[in-house]
Protein backbone atom coordinates (compact mmCIF):
# COMPACT_ATOMS: atom_id res chain seq x y z
CA UNK A 1 0.00 0.00 0.00
CA UNK A 2 1.44 2.86 -0.90
CA UNK A 3 2.17 5.67 1.60
CA UNK A 4 -0.09 8.95 1.76
CA UNK A 5 2.93 10.94 3.23
CA UNK A 6 5.13 10.20 0.22
CA UNK A 7 6.38 13.72 -1.38
CA UNK A 8 4.51 14.78 -4.97
CA UNK A 9 7.63 14.05 -7.36
CA UNK A 10 7.59 10.76 -5.37
CA UNK A 11 4.13 9.64 -6.51
CA UNK A 12 4.01 10.79 -10.11
CA UNK A 13 7.85 8.63 -10.44
CA UNK A 14 5.64 5.65 -8.60
CA UNK A 15 2.95 6.24 -11.02
CA UNK A 16 5.06 6.54 -14.19
CA UNK A 17 6.35 3.10 -13.29
CA UNK A 18 2.61 1.47 -13.54
CA UNK A 19 1.58 2.09 -10.05
CA UNK A 20 -1.66 3.59 -10.14
CA UNK A 21 -2.45 3.48 -6.48
CA UNK A 22 0.30 6.42 -6.45
CA UNK A 23 -2.26 8.71 -8.61
CA UNK A 24 -4.88 8.03 -6.67
CA UNK A 25 -2.55 9.52 -3.71
CA UNK A 26 -2.38 12.69 -6.14
CA UNK A 27 -5.74 12.98 -7.05
CA UNK A 28 -7.58 12.73 -3.13
CA UNK A 29 -4.45 15.67 -2.40
CA UNK A 30 -5.20 18.08 -5.31
CA UNK A 31 -8.77 17.06 -6.43
CA UNK A 32 -10.10 19.54 -3.84
CA UNK A 33 -7.74 22.43 -4.37
CA UNK A 34 -8.20 21.95 -8.71
CA UNK A 35 -12.00 21.84 -8.07
CA UNK A 36 -12.38 24.73 -6.55
CA UNK A 37 -10.43 27.11 -7.98
CA UNK A 38 -11.53 26.00 -10.86
CA UNK A 39 -15.61 26.15 -10.34
CA UNK A 40 -14.79 29.97 -8.38
CA UNK A 41 -13.26 31.16 -12.12
CA UNK A 42 -16.37 29.18 -14.51
CA UNK A 43 -18.81 29.89 -11.46
CA UNK A 44 -20.28 26.90 -13.25
CA UNK A 45 -20.19 23.32 -11.54
CA UNK A 46 -20.95 21.18 -14.61
CA UNK A 47 -18.39 23.25 -16.61
CA UNK A 48 -16.28 22.83 -13.32
CA UNK A 49 -16.73 19.22 -13.27
CA UNK A 50 -15.78 18.92 -17.10
CA UNK A 51 -12.91 20.76 -17.01
CA UNK A 52 -11.20 19.38 -13.48
CA UNK A 53 -11.56 16.11 -15.92
CA UNK A 54 -9.90 17.56 -18.72
CA UNK A 55 -6.77 18.80 -15.94
CA UNK A 56 -6.35 15.53 -14.45
CA UNK A 57 -6.46 14.08 -18.00
CA UNK A 58 -4.19 16.19 -19.50
CA UNK A 59 -1.74 15.37 -16.19
CA UNK A 60 -2.27 11.60 -17.06
CA UNK A 61 -1.34 11.84 -20.55
CA UNK A 62 1.72 13.98 -19.55
CA UNK A 63 3.48 12.22 -17.33
CA UNK A 64 2.66 8.76 -19.22
CA UNK A 65 3.74 10.36 -22.31
CA UNK A 66 7.23 10.86 -20.04
CA UNK A 67 6.59 14.74 -20.86
CA UNK A 68 6.27 15.80 -17.69
CA UNK A 69 9.32 17.43 -16.04
CA UNK A 70 10.77 16.13 -12.93
CA UNK A 71 12.62 19.45 -12.32
CA UNK A 72 9.32 21.34 -11.73
CA UNK A 73 7.59 21.24 -8.70
CA UNK A 74 3.86 19.64 -9.16
CA UNK A 75 1.14 21.39 -7.24
CA UNK A 76 2.08 24.44 -9.61
CA UNK A 77 2.45 22.66 -12.50
CA UNK A 78 -1.00 21.34 -12.22
CA UNK A 79 -2.52 24.47 -10.94
CA UNK A 80 -1.45 26.03 -14.10
CA UNK A 81 -3.29 23.85 -16.28
CA UNK A 82 -6.53 23.76 -14.26
CA UNK A 83 -5.68 27.99 -13.81
CA UNK A 84 -5.23 28.26 -17.97
CA UNK A 85 -8.06 25.71 -19.13
CA UNK A 86 -10.54 27.80 -16.32
CA UNK A 87 -9.58 30.96 -17.62
CA UNK A 88 -10.44 29.92 -21.43
CA UNK A 89 -13.33 28.63 -20.56
CA UNK A 90 -14.79 31.68 -17.84
CA UNK A 91 -13.82 33.64 -21.35
CA UNK A 92 -15.59 31.47 -24.24
CA UNK A 93 -18.76 31.70 -21.60
CA UNK A 94 -18.37 35.43 -21.41
CA UNK A 95 -18.73 35.68 -25.06
CA UNK A 96 -21.11 32.98 -25.51
CA UNK A 97 -23.41 33.32 -21.96
CA UNK A 98 -25.12 30.20 -20.92
CA UNK A 99 -28.85 30.64 -19.50
CA UNK A 100 -29.10 29.89 -15.75
CA UNK A 101 -32.28 28.62 -13.90
CA UNK A 102 -34.32 31.53 -12.42
CA UNK A 103 -33.67 30.82 -9.11
CA UNK A 104 -29.54 30.48 -9.79
CA UNK A 105 -30.22 27.40 -7.90
CA UNK A 106 -26.71 24.90 -8.46
CA UNK A 107 -27.18 21.83 -9.55
CA UNK A 108 -25.25 19.41 -7.52
CA UNK A 109 -25.40 22.09 -4.72
CA UNK A 110 -26.90 19.18 -2.40
CA UNK A 111 -24.21 16.81 -3.32
CA UNK A 112 -21.04 18.90 -1.95
CA UNK A 113 -21.20 18.31 2.45
CA UNK A 114 -22.63 15.09 1.40
CA UNK A 115 -19.61 13.77 4.18
CA UNK A 116 -21.18 16.29 6.46
CA UNK A 117 -23.12 15.50 9.40
CA UNK A 118 -27.22 16.89 9.03
CA UNK A 119 -26.28 19.36 11.90
CA UNK A 120 -22.69 20.62 10.72
CA UNK A 121 -24.47 20.91 7.36
CA UNK A 122 -26.92 22.68 8.15
CA UNK A 123 -24.73 25.25 10.59
CA UNK A 124 -22.30 25.83 7.49
CA UNK A 125 -23.83 25.99 4.44
CA UNK A 126 -25.46 29.25 4.49
CA UNK A 127 -21.90 30.94 5.55
CA UNK A 128 -19.97 29.00 2.91
CA UNK A 129 -22.08 29.55 0.11
CA UNK A 130 -22.41 33.25 0.58
CA UNK A 131 -18.28 33.06 1.03
CA UNK A 132 -18.11 31.61 -2.42
CA UNK A 133 -21.34 34.05 -3.86
CA UNK A 134 -19.05 37.03 -2.73
CA UNK A 135 -15.91 35.51 -4.23
CA UNK A 136 -17.50 35.11 -7.91
CA UNK A 137 -18.49 39.08 -7.47
CA UNK A 138 -15.18 40.05 -7.26
CA UNK A 139 -13.45 41.70 -10.22
CA UNK A 140 -11.19 38.91 -12.10
CA UNK A 141 -7.90 39.83 -11.37
CA UNK A 142 -8.95 39.90 -7.95
CA UNK A 143 -10.43 36.66 -8.31
CA UNK A 144 -8.18 35.30 -9.85
CA UNK A 145 -4.97 35.62 -7.30
CA UNK A 146 -6.85 35.32 -4.13
CA UNK A 147 -8.71 32.08 -5.50
CA UNK A 148 -4.57 30.69 -6.94
CA UNK A 149 -3.30 31.75 -3.33
CA UNK A 150 -6.15 30.37 -0.83
CA UNK A 151 -7.56 27.30 -2.83
CA UNK A 152 -4.83 26.42 -4.78
CA UNK A 153 -1.93 27.37 -2.28
CA UNK A 154 0.24 28.70 -4.86
CA UNK A 155 2.84 31.12 -3.78
CA UNK A 156 2.76 34.86 -5.09
CA UNK A 157 5.67 34.57 -6.64
CA UNK A 158 4.33 31.26 -8.70
CA UNK A 159 0.82 33.45 -8.56
CA UNK A 160 2.94 36.16 -10.52
CA UNK A 161 4.35 34.02 -12.66
CA UNK A 162 1.62 31.51 -14.18
CA UNK A 163 -0.88 35.13 -14.36
CA UNK A 164 2.48 37.25 -16.00
CA UNK A 165 2.09 40.43 -13.31
CA UNK A 166 5.08 41.48 -10.69
CA UNK A 167 4.64 39.57 -7.22
CA UNK A 168 3.78 43.28 -5.76
CA UNK A 169 1.02 43.56 -8.71
CA UNK A 170 0.11 40.11 -7.23
CA UNK A 171 0.08 41.15 -3.68
CA UNK A 172 -1.79 44.34 -4.60
CA UNK A 173 -4.76 42.55 -6.20
CA UNK A 174 -4.87 40.16 -2.99
CA UNK A 175 -5.08 43.13 -1.17
CA UNK A 176 -8.41 44.55 -3.07
CA UNK A 177 -9.70 41.46 -3.28
CA UNK A 178 -9.63 41.61 1.06
CA UNK A 179 -10.61 44.68 1.06
CA UNK A 180 -13.55 44.30 -1.34
CA UNK A 181 -14.79 40.99 0.38
CA UNK A 182 -14.98 42.69 3.64
CA UNK A 183 -16.86 45.67 2.62
CA UNK A 184 -19.50 42.97 1.13
CA UNK A 185 -20.18 41.29 4.20
CA UNK A 186 -20.53 44.46 6.19
CA UNK A 187 -23.22 45.47 3.59
CA UNK A 188 -24.80 42.36 4.10
CA UNK A 189 -24.41 42.36 7.80
CA UNK A 190 -25.90 45.75 7.82
CA UNK A 191 -28.64 44.12 5.62
CA UNK A 192 -29.35 42.08 8.04
CA UNK A 193 -29.05 44.10 11.16
CA UNK A 194 -31.32 46.34 9.45
CA UNK A 195 -34.42 43.21 8.57
CA UNK A 196 -34.18 42.48 12.13
CA UNK A 197 -34.71 45.97 13.35
CA UNK A 198 -37.89 46.42 11.23
CA UNK A 199 -39.15 43.63 12.00
CA UNK A 200 -39.29 43.68 15.36
CA UNK B 1 18.82 50.42 8.28
CA UNK B 2 15.28 49.94 9.63
CA UNK B 3 12.87 48.10 7.24
CA UNK B 4 9.35 49.57 6.97
CA UNK B 5 7.30 46.68 6.72
CA UNK B 6 3.65 47.50 4.67
CA UNK B 7 0.62 45.43 4.33
CA UNK B 8 2.11 43.17 1.59
CA UNK B 9 4.82 42.00 4.06
CA UNK B 10 1.60 40.96 6.14
CA UNK B 11 0.19 39.19 3.10
CA UNK B 12 3.84 36.99 2.63
CA UNK B 13 4.07 36.63 6.01
CA UNK B 14 0.78 34.30 6.43
CA UNK B 15 1.97 32.57 3.34
CA UNK B 16 5.18 31.86 4.81
CA UNK B 17 7.01 33.54 1.88
CA UNK B 18 8.78 36.66 3.72
CA UNK B 19 12.48 36.41 3.73
CA UNK B 20 13.81 34.05 7.00
CA UNK B 21 16.38 37.19 7.70
CA UNK B 22 13.40 39.84 8.19
CA UNK B 23 11.20 37.72 10.64
CA UNK B 24 11.99 38.70 13.53
CA UNK B 25 12.22 42.50 12.84
CA UNK B 26 8.84 41.67 10.88
CA UNK B 27 7.10 40.18 14.00
CA UNK B 28 8.48 42.89 16.33
CA UNK B 29 6.88 46.03 14.31
CA UNK B 30 3.55 43.87 13.70
CA UNK B 31 3.49 43.36 17.89
CA UNK B 32 3.98 47.39 18.20
CA UNK B 33 1.87 48.78 15.21
CA UNK B 34 -2.23 48.70 15.61
CA UNK B 35 -2.81 49.21 11.50
CA UNK B 36 -0.45 46.08 11.35
CA UNK B 37 -1.79 43.89 13.43
CA UNK B 38 -5.11 44.84 12.79
CA UNK B 39 -4.76 44.47 8.96
CA UNK B 40 -2.83 41.03 10.23
CA UNK B 41 -6.40 40.16 12.19
CA UNK B 42 -8.50 40.77 8.93
CA UNK B 43 -6.71 38.20 7.33
CA UNK B 44 -6.21 35.46 8.69
CA UNK B 45 -9.61 35.99 9.86
CA UNK B 46 -10.58 36.19 6.03
CA UNK B 47 -8.29 33.32 5.16
CA UNK B 48 -9.85 30.84 7.58
CA UNK B 49 -13.56 31.86 6.32
CA UNK B 50 -12.36 31.70 2.23
CA UNK B 51 -10.73 27.94 3.09
CA UNK B 52 -13.97 26.43 4.66
CA UNK B 53 -15.61 27.20 1.43
CA UNK B 54 -13.76 24.88 -0.35
CA UNK B 55 -15.71 22.74 -2.93
CA UNK B 56 -15.89 19.04 -3.44
CA UNK B 57 -16.16 17.51 -6.92
CA UNK B 58 -18.64 15.07 -7.51
CA UNK B 59 -17.71 10.99 -6.70
CA UNK B 60 -18.44 11.06 -10.78
CA UNK B 61 -15.65 13.05 -11.77
CA UNK B 62 -13.12 11.69 -9.27
CA UNK B 63 -14.21 7.90 -10.75
CA UNK B 64 -13.97 9.31 -13.94
CA UNK B 65 -10.37 10.17 -13.62
CA UNK B 66 -9.26 7.20 -11.67
CA UNK B 67 -10.56 5.01 -14.61
CA UNK B 68 -8.83 7.11 -16.88
CA UNK B 69 -5.31 6.57 -15.09
CA UNK B 70 -5.65 3.01 -14.88
CA UNK B 71 -6.23 1.81 -18.38
CA UNK B 72 -3.42 0.02 -19.53
CA UNK B 73 -1.28 2.05 -21.98
CA UNK B 74 -1.56 0.72 -25.84
CA UNK B 75 1.78 1.02 -27.24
Amino acid sequence: MINAVLCDATLVSQYKLGNDEAFEVLLQRYKSKVFSTIYLIVKDRYMAEDLMQDTFVKCVDTIRSGKYNEEGKFAPWIMRIAHNLAIDAFRKQKRNPTIRMEDGQEAFSQFQFAEKGVDEHLSFIEKEKQVRAFVKQLPETQREVLILRIYGDLSFQEIADLTGVSINTALGRMRYALINLRKMMEKRQTIAYDKNFYSQ
Amino acid sequence: MIKTFTPNDVLLYISKELPPAELIEFEEQLSSDQELMGFYIQCVTAFGLLKRAVVEPSEKSTNFILNYAKRPICR
